[in-house]
Parts: structure tokens; C-alpha cells; sequence
């Protein structure tokens, strides 16, 4: 840097750099000055990356066929049409700015596209269907309408006496053909609700709709957790008058008591790779963390320091489990090795940090954190860094829980007034709707596994 | 996102400029009679003759000018409607012939007779150097409507070339303001464009496509058409329809006001 010779050199950088541009134009970008004005005659525009809003979609009424009753398909129609708003990708167009004529048919080439540019349509959405045999028969169109291609051409078909399951098969199809990726609309959650007899675990199709009993005891059960294979879910249930940890195998519908340690048996969570459990025991005083083998015998004890350790959950890796430790007051998430080693504090903001939730490809957290005396939901990346708030209302919004894509959080919150309800939201906090229609109150939801498999998140 | 060869380029020469006055100090002097020698002996070259090239600067006059040069190639046998002529779906290319789109396929369409006139209004003087080629059809040909070499040199796709070039070989002032002008039609065309459809499971790495289209005195818009094609023809598809979905945009400086877009998918992360 001090030599003449790199000084004269940088000089003649400098000055040479124009020159060197000029004389290589058709090479090198040339850097002249803008036109003045009133000279121009034209823009030379660059545009990166589409709208950032929800696709416009149309989703036409589905087209009845043989022994097809109206009814049905109003139905199907309606389970699509509410899968699809949930997602968050969609602007689904409203059918009072439809103009296609009814004669139209769904199939490529039974009907214009010049009739869905109009509304603004970029996908659409034709499905027919036919009933026979106790079964509903759906042909499946999905069209880009821009280039006038079919992305999907496909036919399902389901029992007549379940459209719901029909819809939400019909819906994850045009999940994938318009985005690439598989859809959740298959999936299940569990939660705790309360329908007026007791708080019972229940199973709902994703959306909270179809809830079918798990337990049945008429006592107080909470923290239900899917086994990773979908087989299985644990509660802790007080059917026993002590908080002991249960098992119901959803295959057979069998229950059984696996951890009945005098305090409390809470809270426990599954491993992905399904060969253990963690959960909270209080049989020594301290409430402590444990590593269960799925019959109930203790692995080891993961926690020893004093205050209490609740609500462990597992990476999807399976080889850190985040949990919420009052060891240094107010609770707070903490990270500590699968064997209970190598321990560390994840949250430092706020003075109420519970339930964490891992996203599925395990880069962040989402948890309920009280702020101004409310419970909201944040996120955090797993190593502690970029926290952000999801939600802020004058009501708790708590428990959160990922989609098996992690494109969705779903969670509780009371803020309609009803009590405490089931949530959906995108994972960017947007489009927070609720599930449940207030009928009963709803707590501890979790949302289960793929049953088509887990995901791969590079 | 890389940044664009000629913003590193002065990036570097800024950053040697800083270091020279960080270390000048006492010696400030010497440099600066260096420098003066230097620019001495350029100035003294210049006004020898010595030249980067032969043909004088550069044609400065890029924007519009270029824009003017592409008259959309019209198919033999289409009727008078659709000015832009998409290149076929896959399947049904491999023929120099482009055939004739179904019309249910046609996404663009303008009134006819607005189109006509615009047609005819469309002055050859518009583009003096580079009358348009009468015979283009496939997307080659349409290329080879561009005009001389050197516009070919800047339209060309940067399919295997380097990553980041193009905003600055199509756009010299990318990176820079826009004009009030300029951001309108960005924004509305933005606003409209949705290209994930013609990207699902597709590599978007790369794929850009050019729509040209003139914008009247009244902001209405005519003659979209395909400047260059991303060799993904729902891309294209999806390119021209957010021009025509824009729809009419404010009145131009001066009209017939000429506008090039290139569109590029944002890069995956």
C-alpha cells in the first residue's frame, strides 16, 4: 500500500475505470447517465420477483353429473373453499364477478378462458362430480388461466357420507399443483376440550371440525402428545386422583396408565424417533424432568437443578429437547442436550415464557410469552436470535403448535369473547382465523404427524 | 443477490480512493502531481487519437430506442386479433413455423380496431436504423428482430452466463432511481405479475423474460409483445398478462411512450 508503484497503480484505476467501461460496452454493462428527461421516449423497466399477495383464484361452484345431488357438492364445494382460505395462498375471487355461462363444461377446451381473465382469476379451480354406489366421484381441474394450461387433471372419489375427507383430498391436490409442496388438510390434531362434560382429549380433522373422543373417563385430562408415528397419543389424566401419565392407542382404542409416580406424571412429549418419552415427574419433591421408555420405566433424569421443569419437547432431529425451567425465577425456555447435558437459556426477554413448539425443520420455536399481562404467541429461532411476535391482542392467545409443513401455527386464544378457541395462523403471523365455532373451550392442542411422512427441509 | 459487475467495479475503485486518502497524509502533495502527470499524459492521448473504439461513444441512447426495434412478428394465417404470438407450448415446437394459438389460449387480445390503427399508426421513422424483420416468426427470428448485433449483445439470455448480469446489461440504470414515471409502470406491472404458476417444480434460477408495449396519450396501453422469451412459455404467459392486467397506466411525457420490462422470478433462497 505504501509503494509509488500501487499508488500510481490505484491512480490509475481510477482513472482509467471510466474508459475501460466505455470501451467495452457490449461486454460490460455501460454505466452512462440517465437520458435527461425530455429527451425520452421510453422506460427500460427490471422487475424482480411477482406480488407478494394471495394467488387470485376462482373456485366455481362444482358442476353436478349423474346421480349427483346438489346438496353434496355445495358441501365438497364449501370443505374446499374453507381449506383453501386457510391455507393463506389464496384470494379466492368472489363468484359475483363470474361471468362464464353455465353451459360451460370443466374439462381443457369445454370452456374460455377469456371468461376467467375477466374476474382477474390467475388459477382456477373447476371440479365435477357424480355419485354412484354410495360414492361421490370428483373430476379435478386445476387451470393456470395466464397461459391457459391445465397444471392438474385428476379424479377422487370418496363415501358419499363423508365429504369432508373427499374435500380436504380435493384441496390438497390444488395445494400441490399450484405451489409444489404437499398440503395439510390430511392431517389431524389432538387438543383438550371441554363440550360441558369435563376436560376430554379429542382428535379433529386439522381444521378443529369432526371431533372424535380419546378419552372417555369423565375426569380432567390434559397435554395430550402424538406418538411420532401417529399410532399413539399420552395425556396425563386424573381419572385415578393422581395426575398420571396415560396412553391410548388409537388403533385398538385401548388405554393404559404407563407412568403413575405419586406427584405429578405431566406434560410429556414424544421423541421423533418414538423410543422415548419425556415428561415431568415430582415424585422427589422438585418437579424434574425424566426420559421414559414408551412402557413407563425411567431412561434417566434430565433435570437436577432446583425449580420447576416442565413441558419438555424434542427437536425434530431428536437430539435437543427445549423445555421452560422457573431455575432462575420467572419461566423461561431452555435448551438442553437429549441425555440433559450441555444446558442452555433460549429466552431472555419477557417474565412469562411457556409451551415452546419446534417447527418441523427445526429452526425455530414458537411459544407463549406475557406481555402487559397477556399471553401472546412468539417465535424464536432455535439458537435464541430474531424473536417476533405473532399475535397481540387484549386476549391470552397460548399454546402453539406447527403444521407438519410449517407453513401454519395453530394455537388457543379467547379473544373472540366465546372462551378459549382454536386458532390457525400463517407462520408469518398472518391470516389469524378461528376454528371452532364456540361450542365448548379448547386447550393443549397439538397437531400430529404426517401420516404420509415427515417432510424433507433442506 | 450478486450485485452487478459495474457496481462492484466502482465499489472497488471507491474503496481504493478511500485508502489513498487515508494514507496520503504529509505526502498528499506527491500523489496529487502524480495524479496531474497521469491525466496529462491521457489528455494528451485523447487528443493524439488514441480511442477505446472506433465508432465513437457508445449508443447512449439505449431505453427507448432499443424498445422501438421489436415490431411484433405477425403469424401467417392468425387473424387480425392477438398481437403478441406466444412460442408454443412444448410439444408443439421444433418447426420454424409458430402455429397459430387456439383462441381460447389467447390471454392478450385488444380491440380490433384500436389495434389497426395503432398498427398503422406505428411510423417505420420510429426505429430508423432498424426496420423491422418482416418474416420472424420463431422465438430465434423474433430475437433477430432486435436489430444490430451490438442490441443483440445486450438482449441476449443469460442462460449459463453469469449470475447477476443481466439487470445491468439490460438495465444501465438499474440500481439507480427511477423516475416518478418509471415507478409507476414498475409498481402496477409488479403488482399484477404472478409467475408462480409457471414455476411450480420449475428451476427459476435464470429464467427472465423481456414484454415490450407501447403506452398512448391517454395511457392506454397496445402493441404488447414478447421482447424475449425465458423459453418457458407460461413464464412468458405470465409476464404479458401483468401488463394486460395493469391495464391503463398515467398518461406518458410524451406519447407514443416506449416501455421494455424485463421480468426475473426472485431468487430461492
Amino acid at each position: 500500500m505504501r509503494t509509488p508503484i500501487t499508488r500510481l497503480a490505484l491512480v490509475a484505476l481510477i482513472a482509467l475505470a471510466p474508459a475501460a467501461f466505455a470501451q467495452d460496452a457490449a461486454d460490460e454493462a455501460p454505466t452512462p447517465e440517465p437520458l435527461p428527461e425530455e429527451e425520452r421516449t421510453g422506460s427500460f423497466i427490471t422487475i424482480v420477483g411477482g406480488a407478494d399477495s394471495a394467488l387470485p383464484l376462482a373456485l366455481p361452484a362444482f358442476k353436478a353429473g349423474e346421480g349427483a345431488d346438489r346438496a353434496t357438492g355445495d358441501k365438497l364445494h364449501a370443505v374446499v373453499q374453507r381449506d383453501l382460505e386457510l391455507s393463506g395462498y389464496f384470494d379466492l375471487l368472489s363468484p359475483d364477478g363470474f361471468v362464464e355461462p353455465i353451459t360451460a363444461g370443466v374439462a381443457l377446451g369445454e370452456f374460455s378462458f377469456d371468461h376467467w381473465t375477466l374476474p382477474g382469476a390467475v388459477g382456477l379451480v373447476k371440479v365435477a362430480y357424480a355419485q354412484l354406489d354410495g360414492q361421490i366421484e370428483a373430476k379435478l381441474h386445476v387451470y393456470n388461466v395466464d397461459a391457459g394450461q391445465q397444471l392438474l387433471g385428476r379424479t377422487v372419489s370418496w363415501r358419499v357420507e363423508d365429504p369432508d375427507a373427499l374435500g380436504h383430498q380435493i384441496a390438497n391436490a390444488i395445494i400441490e399443483a399450484v405451489t409444489g409442496e404437499r398440503g395439510v388438510f390430511h392431517t389431524q390434531i389432538v387438543a383438550v376440550a371441554n363440550f360441558g362434560q369435563g376436560k376430554e382429549i379429542y382428535v379433529f380433522d386439522y381444521d378443529g371440525q369432526n371431533p372424535r373422543p380419546v378419552s372417555r373417563n369423565g375426569s380432567i385430562n390434559l397435554s395430550p402428545a402424538w406418538s411420532s408415528d401417529g399410532t399413539k397419543i399420552s395425556y396425563t389424566s386424573y381419572r385415578d386422583n393422581n395426575p398420571d401419565l396415560w396412553v391410548t392407542d388409537l388403533r385398538t382404542g385401548r388405554h393404559s396408565k404407563v407412568s403413575s409416580w405419586p406427584g405429578i406424571n405431566a406434560g410429556a412429549e414424544w421423541a421423533p424417533d418414538g423410543g422415548e418419552l419425556a415428561l415431568t415427574l415430582s415424585k422427589d419433591g422438585d418437579s424434574d424432568i425424566y426420559a421414559l421408555q414408551p412402557d413407563g420405566s425411567i431412561i434417566r433424569k434430565l433435570t437436577r437443578q432446583y425449580g420447576i421443569d416442565v413441558s419438555p419437547t424434542y427437536s425434530p432431529d431428536g437430539q435437543t429437547i427445549c423445555f421452560v425451567s422457573s431455575r432462575n425465577g420467572s419461566p423461561q425456555l431452555f435448551l438442553m442436550d437429549r441425555d440433559g447435558g450441555n444446558v442452555r437459556r433460549l429466552t431472555h426477554r419477557g417474565g412469562h415464557n411457556v409451551a415452546p413448539s419446534y417447527s418441523p425443520d427445526g429452526r425455530k420455536i414458537a411459544f407463549a410469552g406475557r406481555d402487559e399481562g397477556r399471553f401472546d404467541i412468539f417465535v424464536v429461532n432455535s439458537d435464541g436470535t430474531g424473536l417476533r411476535r405473532m399475535t397481540q391482542t387484549a386476549y391470552d392467545d397460548e399454546d402453539p403448535t406447527w403444521s407438519p409443513d410449517g407453513n401454519h401455527i395453530l394455537f388457543t386464544s379467547a379473544r373472540d369473547g366465546r372462551g378459549k378457541q382454536l386458532y390457525i395462523m400463517t407462520a408469518d403471523g398472518s391470516n389469524q382465523t378461528r376454528l371452532t365455532d364456540g361450542n365448548g373451550s379448547y386447550s393443549n392442542p397439538q397437531w400430529g404427524p404426517d401420516p404420509l411422512g415427515p417432510r424433507s427441509f433442506e | 443477490m450478486s450485485e452487478p459487475r459495474s457496481q462492484r467495479a466502482a465499489r472497488a475503485a471507491q474503496g481504493a480512493y478511500d485508502g489513498i486518502l487515508r494514507n496520503a497524509g504529509p505526502s498528499l502533495s506527491r500523489y496529487l502531481l502524480h495524479s496531474l502527470g497521469f491525466h496529462a499524459l491521457l489528455v494528451a492521448g485523447m487528443l493524439l487519437g488514441w480511442s477505446g473504439s472506433d465508432d465513437g461513444p457508445p449508443p447512449l441512447k439505449p431505453d427507448a430506442f432499443y424498445v422501438n426495434a421489436v415490431v411484433l412478428p405477425k403469424a401467417e394465417g392468425l387473424p387480425d386479433k392477438p398481437t403478441y404470438v406466444p412460442k408454443a407450448p412444448p410439444g408443439q415446437q421444433g418447426k420454424k413455423e409458430a402455429p397459430p394459438p387456439e383462441p381460447d389460449r389467447m390471454v392478450l387480445k385488444e380491440k380490433t380496431a384500436e389495434k389497426e390503427k395503432g398498427k398503422e399508426e406505428k411510423p417505420p421513422e420510429e426505429k430508423p436504423e432498424k426496420p423491422p424483420e418482416p418474416k420472424a416468426k420463431s422465438r430465434a427470428d423474433l430475437l433477430a428482430g432486435l436489430g444490430d448485433p451490438s442490441d443483440k449483445e445486450r438482449f441476449a439470455t443469460d442462460v449459463e452466463g453469469e449470475e447477476g448480469a443481466a439487470p445491468s446489461r439490460l438495465d444501465p440504470r438499474f440500481g439507480r432511481k427511477m423516475s416518478r414515471y418509471d415507478r409507476d409502470i414498475h409498481d402496477r406491472a409488479k403488482d399484477k405479475w404472478r409467475p408462480d404458476l409457471a414455476l411450480v417444480n420449475q428451476v427459476s434460477d435464470g429464467v427472465q423474460a423481456v414484454i415490450t408495449f407501447t403506452i398512448e396519450e391517454n395511457g392506454a396501453i397496445k402493441d404488447i409483445a414478447l421482447g424475449e422469451s425465458s423459453g418457458n412459455y407460461a413464464f412468458d404467459m405470465s409476464c404479458a398478462a401483468a401488463v394486460q392486467r395493469a391495464g391503463r397506466m398515467p398518461p406518458p411525457p410524451r406519447a407514443p411512450w416506449q416501455v421494455s420490462i424485463l421480468f426475473r422470478p426472485e431468487e430461492r433462497r
